[in-house]
């Protein structure tokens, strides 16, 4: 199964955790963290389910259908925040109220990363250990695998598609709730920049290994940040950036192509 | 309007062809698929070509057809000899093919398809002119179909009718149909069968069609030619023949295997039992229509039956692979609902055809793959969820080396694995341990002798320790080998049940043609 | 270059901006007598040469660079997001930068006003926002009022079309955009009271294919004079030429794009207004944290007139471009009523151009056709 609709989750998810946020101005601040990670995770995992359950019970492609449900999510989105959840006082850019300084997630001491990358770090373990070291995961694999096999030994195909689905938007969600809470301190149009795009990227590189994600991930971000320097320096346009991806997308297809094929890279036998 | 020149020794542009392969002969590796083979088709006859599954039938009409280039023997077409070396050629004799699925592009109209088949179509396509030479054509043709409905708004009947008037439409005189019907309703087979019978009789055309179904022989063809196991069976006027003598023909007069030792008598206890089921197929058509059997322990039923009768669905209900429309399964008296539980808790297992496909995931490993069945249990997994991958490894060590699989370890992927080894692996995994219910199907499609031998003592040694087996199989000495009891499966239905002492070759043959 | 130190400054500067080649002087021993490049790093949110929003700064960014004395970065298809900051810190870190235009208006809080906190020695200057007493000092914002210049546009509009149907398509219904739209129409009906303006929101600030899209719509209406507010009117216009109607521009001049049918538009002038700014930081003067203009100061401009622009128009847009020039002309001048009839602004109410409430629009104009939201 492949899901590429990860943005529409984390736009969802970001938009759900300043709601949330608008809710309770007097709580505590761990309070209203937790409470905003809860809610852009719950609204990421049924954004996503949506697409779990349409394949499920109407046979639905979930990789078309997640991808069109990202237009509908920023529809969505831009009319939230245009319209219900509009701070009034945004005037020039549409924006839900801050959720406080108190509130923001802040950055890693000693350095100035924000805190998302530590719940990235977290959630590609606990990711890699929910696939790799319990039974659900391995249910899940089998599923995800080949549904023939996965109903010749009696696992409950559906659920495990849909928890998949729901846990796999909950981490996009999240992933909206950190922009949020550590960048941005509100919703806005600035969240729907493809970060849910760039992560299907990811994940292809990392060979769908959570583990994997981690390096990838900064790699992907080194190189995407390199965009500024090459621009300043080297005067080469913004593309560049989208070059250097797109040579290491055609290494890695090319490689899996010519796995094994190509005599000269043969092990010899000993 | 098609580009060849004309040969002065060629047949006539027009009417009925006749055609002739003698001494045909194809080999695949070790596989003699046709061996020897002679088929003489009169000019205006209706000829039908009969077979068990692997007779050859398809070979020999591939080598006139000029897809396969035949190892011995020659073509001839209107009594002159054709060198046929590519499909091309076939086609500029006059020879036709119409495939058992549709070939048409369901988004064009009628009048697209059959232009756009044209070998000599221009650049610019004038429609005007192409529809009134269509129209002028169809005056010409016993039945047509609406022009300029698109093919995907067509009713199956109608597709295959405008399959053949494609042929037609591209003057082709000798068409070869390869189950035609098994897509169609037999009222809809009757009238497209009925409407060639009757351009043979005209003499505009002769006919070769591939068939399993005795009644279309009776009914349509004037002619049979039988093939068995890739060699010449027998041939005649239907008119002469009775269903006997054409099962007679197409088993022959076969060695059977006796059937192979087995320990102890079935018990009394039903384990599997079956009631009015029906099962649709992939594209929601009725596959299995209202079957009733019953296995009981220490139980091998054998099921023959020519392949696309409805075994497969029957094997992936029972499997849990595939929902039921309605009727019911038990196990051991209760209800089957295709859960992990219910399939736990009566031991059931499978072997599936195709097990890569079927019952294993390609890219997860062979220690896993062996481990789908208890791998949420002790010692797999602690406590019911964490999983423990040392005991995958020695589990699956022990299978690999009782069940003799070839792979690098128990950590290489499956897919990697050999067909042969696969089927070893899943083997181990479905009957390594206690059984008391196994379905099997088509279980040694493809492998080698040693590994066939293996696979039915396998088998055999599950019965003789109590297990009930439902035993699904298009191969007649297999079943004859294992059965203790064989029914026949023809278009949904059990149309032939009996024990194995009793059971005669020729009646089986028959009642797989459907007589 | 032995013959470059005979030379006086300031022929050397004029001469080596000729060159292009200031850069490569930041690094030569002029000693005292050559006050060191300051380097000034311009940021934008899309691509510099989007016959929009990006070009008309990097326009300003260009002027710059031709003045000499300046080291300009620039950073295209930076996004509203934590990359902004990076790359901010990238050019103040590694490049020296100690004048920062990030020109987006997303890019200015949380993300200039962080930056700002964090490195106070460094000037930044950003477009659009709205600095408050609140912000750090060291940062700014600049904008201008460029519904002068669409005013204008709009009587030229008025006098041109035939069908008195105008059409405006803008990215989304904010205080800025509205106040573009309501200034066109308001010009437009001062050259003949019976036009209407129909508007149609796209979303978002680069859509081009609705963009299209729109304007053939507009066009099947009866339109024949299109303007919008979008990032990049690029595709607007040559939509508009190819169907044979009237454009008028939008933040840079685009006549090259509809050679026929473009009567005139509403631009920036920020060649003029970065170097003065560049010039003051250079200087080591104090530059305004909020710096307003219109006409008056330069801030914004109008494109020359196309073919299409009959004398009357050019008299009547002229007349009224050199009142506002010299600041004595109120475009919104009560009583003025919304679309739906209501008074907004009272018979007897000036609002100029630096009156608070015309930043927080949410109206339209009598005489415009569509909804907010």
């Amino acid at each position: 199964m492949v899901v590429i609709g990860g943005e529409g989750a984390l736009v969802l998810g970001g938009l759900a955790a300043s709601a949330i946020a608008m809710t309770m101005p007097s709580a505590a601040p761990l309070v209203v963290q937790i409470a905003m990670a809860v809610a852009a995770m719950i609204a990421g995992a049924a954004w996503i389910a949506l697409a779990g359950g349409l394949r499920h019970w109407r046979g639905v492609n979930e990789t078309i259908s997640s991808l069109l449900l990202v237009y509908i999510a920023i529809a969505v989105f831009n009319h939230l925040v245009e319209g219900l959840l509009r701070d009034p006082a945004s005037l020039n850019k549409p924006s839900t109220p801050n959720i406080g300084d108190a509130n923001m997630l802040g950055t890693i001491p000693g350095t100035d990363i924000h805190w998302g990358l530590a719940y990235g770090i977290i959630a590609c373990v606990l990711a890699y250990i929910l696939i790799y070291r319990t039974t659900f995961g391995f249910g899940m694999r089998v599923a995800g695998g080949n549904v023939k096999a996965a109903r010749m030994v009696g696992l409950p195909v559906g659920r495990l598609v849909l928890v998949a689905c729901g846990l796999a938007g909950a981490s996009a969600g999240l992933a909206g709730m950190v922009e949020v809470a550590a960048v941005h301190g509100k919703a806005n149009a600035s969240l729907i920049v493809g970060y849910g795009y760039t992560g299907i990227l990811v994940a292809f590189l990392a060979r769908h290994n959570p583990l994997a994600i981690i390096p990838v991930a900064i790699q992907l971000g080194g190189i995407g940040a390199s965009g500024g320097l090459l621009q300043r320096r080297l005067g080469l346009p913004d593309a560049t950036v989208l070059v250097l991806q797109g040579l290491i997308f055609i290494a890695i297809l090319t490689s899996e192509v010519l796995y094994g094929r190509l005599p000269w890279l043969k092990r010899r036998p000993a | 309007m098609v580009m060849f020149v004309p040969d002065p020794a060629a047949p006539p542009a027009t009417g009925a062809v006749s055609l002739e392969a003698l001494g045909m002969g194809k080999q695949f590796g070790a596989l003699k698929a046709l061996d020897d083979v002679t088929l003489k088709v009169e000019a205006g006859s209706f000829h039908a070509l009969l077979g068990e599954n692997g007779a050859g039938k398809s070979t020999l009409v591939k080598c006139i057809m000029g897809y396969y280039t035949p190892d011995q023997g020659q073509v001839m077409v209107g009594n002159h000899e054709q060198p046929i070396s590519s499909p091309r050629m076939a086609h500029n004799l006059g020879l036709g093919m119409v495939y058992q699925h549709f070939t048409l592009v369901p988004d064009m109209t009628v009048a697209e398809n059959l232009v756009l088949a044209r070998t000599d179509l221009p650049a610019v396509i004038d429609w005007k002119a192409e529809h009134a030479g269509l129209e002028a054509f169809f005056a010409t043709m016993p039945f047509r179909v609406p022009l300029d409905r698109k093919v995907s708004a067509l009713a199956a009947g109608e597709k295959q009718k405008t399959e053949i008037l494609k042929q037609l439409y591209l003057k082709r005189r000798f068409l070869i149909l390869d189950e035609p019907t098994s897509v169609l309703t037999p009222a809809e087979a009757d009238e497209v069968l009925g409407l060639l019978r009757d351009m043979t009789k005209a003499g505009q055309l002769t006919v070769l069609t591939i068939t399993h179904k005795f009644r279309e022989v009776f009914a349509f063809a004037d002619n049979v030619t039988v093939l068995r196991r890739g060699k010449f069976a027998g041939s005649g006027k239907v008119a002469d023949l009775t269903a006997d003598d054409m099962a007679k023909m197409m088993m022959g007069e076969q060695k059977l295997p006796d059937p192979a030792p087995r320990t102890g008598v079935p018990g009394e206890a039903t384990r599997l039992a079956i009631q009015t089921l029906n099962v649709s197929d992939d594209a929601g058509n009725p596959a299995v229509k209202g079957i009733s059997l019953q296995v009981r322990a220490g139980e091998i039923l054998g099921i023959a039956g020519v392949s696309g009768n409805g075994q497969r669905e029957l094997v992936e209900a029972i499997a849990g692979q595939r929902d039921i429309k309605d009727g019911a399964i038990s196990l051991h008296g209760q209800s089957f609902d295709g859960s992990r539980k219910a399939m736990k808790q009566h031991k059931l297992s499978c072997l599936p055809e195709e097990p890569l496909r079927n019952a294993c995931v390609a890219k997860m490993s062979v220690a896993e793959n062996l481990a789908f069945r208890r791998f949420d249990e002790e010692p797999f997994a602690a406590g019911g969820w964490w999983l423990k991958p040392g005991a995958f490894k020695e589990a699956a060590r022990q299978i690999i080396a009782r069940y003799r699989v070839k792979t690098p370890g128990p950590e290489a992927a499956i897919g990697q694995l050999s067909g042969g080894n696969v089927q070893r692996a899943v083997l181990g995994r479905e009957i390594g341990g206690e059984v008391n219910v196994l379905v099997a199907a088509n279980p040694c499609f493809g492998l080698d002798f040693a590994a066939v031998a293996d696979i039915h003592g396998q088998i055999m040694a599950a019965r003789n320790r109590g297990a009930a087996v439902l035993l699904v199989s298009e191969d007649l000495d297999e079943l004859f080998e294992l059965s203790d009891r064989i029914a026949v499966m023809f278009s949904g239905r059990i149309v032939y049940e009996d024990a194995i002492g009793n059971a005669d070759l020729t009646v089986i043959g028959r009642h797989m043609a459907g007589h | 270059m032995t013959s470059a130190f005979k030379l006086s400054r300031r022929v050397l500067l004029q001469g080596s901006a000729a060159l292009g080649a200031t850069t490569l002087l930041a690094g030569l021993p002029f000693g005292s007598a050559q006050a060191k490049d300051i380097a000034v790093g311009f940021i934008y949110v899309g691509p510099r040469d989007d016959f929009g929003y990006n070009q008309a700064h990097a326009q300003g960014a260009a002027a710059l660079k031709k003045l000499g004395g300046f080291k300009v970065l620039e950073e295209e298809n930076v996004p509203e997001t934590v990359a902004v900051e990076k790359t901010m810190e990238s050019m103040i870190n590694l490049d020296g930068a100690a004048l920062v235009f990030p020109t987006s208006f997303g890019y200015y809080n949380p993300h200039m006003v962080k930056l700002a906190k964090k490195y106070d020695k460094v000037r930044f200057l950003h477009c659009g926002g709205l600095w408050s007493d609140k912000d750090p000092a060291n940062a700014g914002s600049y904008f201008g009022y460029i519904d002068e210049a669409q005013y204008l546009s709009g009587i030229v509009a008025g006098y041109t079309s035939k069908t008195g149907k105008l059409g405006f398509i803008a990215a989304k219904p904010i205080p800025q955009v509205l106040r573009n739209i309501n200034a066109f129409t308001l010009g437009a009906r001062l050259a003949n009271p019976n036009v209407t303006t129909q508007v149609i929101f796209t979303g978002d600030w680069s859509m081009p294919v609705k963009e299209a899209e729109a304007t053939n719509g507009l066009i099947n209406q009866g339109v024949d004079v299109v303007t919008c507010h979008v990032d990049s009117p690029k595709v607007i216009a040559e939509t508009a030429e190819k169907r044979g109607i009237m454009v008028c521009g939008y933040h840079v001049d685009q006549s090259k794009l509809a050679p026929k049918g473009y009567l005139t538009g509403a631009e920036w002038n920020w060649e003029a207004l970065y170097p003065k700014l560049a010039k003051s930081a250079q200087g080591g003067e104090k530059i305004p944290n909020l710096v307003r203009g219109g006409l008056k100061e330069g801030v914004v401009k109008t494109s020359a007139y196309g073919p299409l622009v009959e004398e009357k128009a050019r008299k009547h847009a002229d007349d009224i471009k050199a009142k506002l020039t010299a600041g004595s002309y109120v475009i919104f001048k009560g009583p003025i009523k919304d679309n739906k009839g209501g008074t907004v602004i009272a018979a007897g109410t000036d609002r100029g151009q630096t009156d608070i409430e015309l930043e927080k629009m949410n109206y339209l104009v009598e005489g415009v056709l569509g909804a907010i939201a």
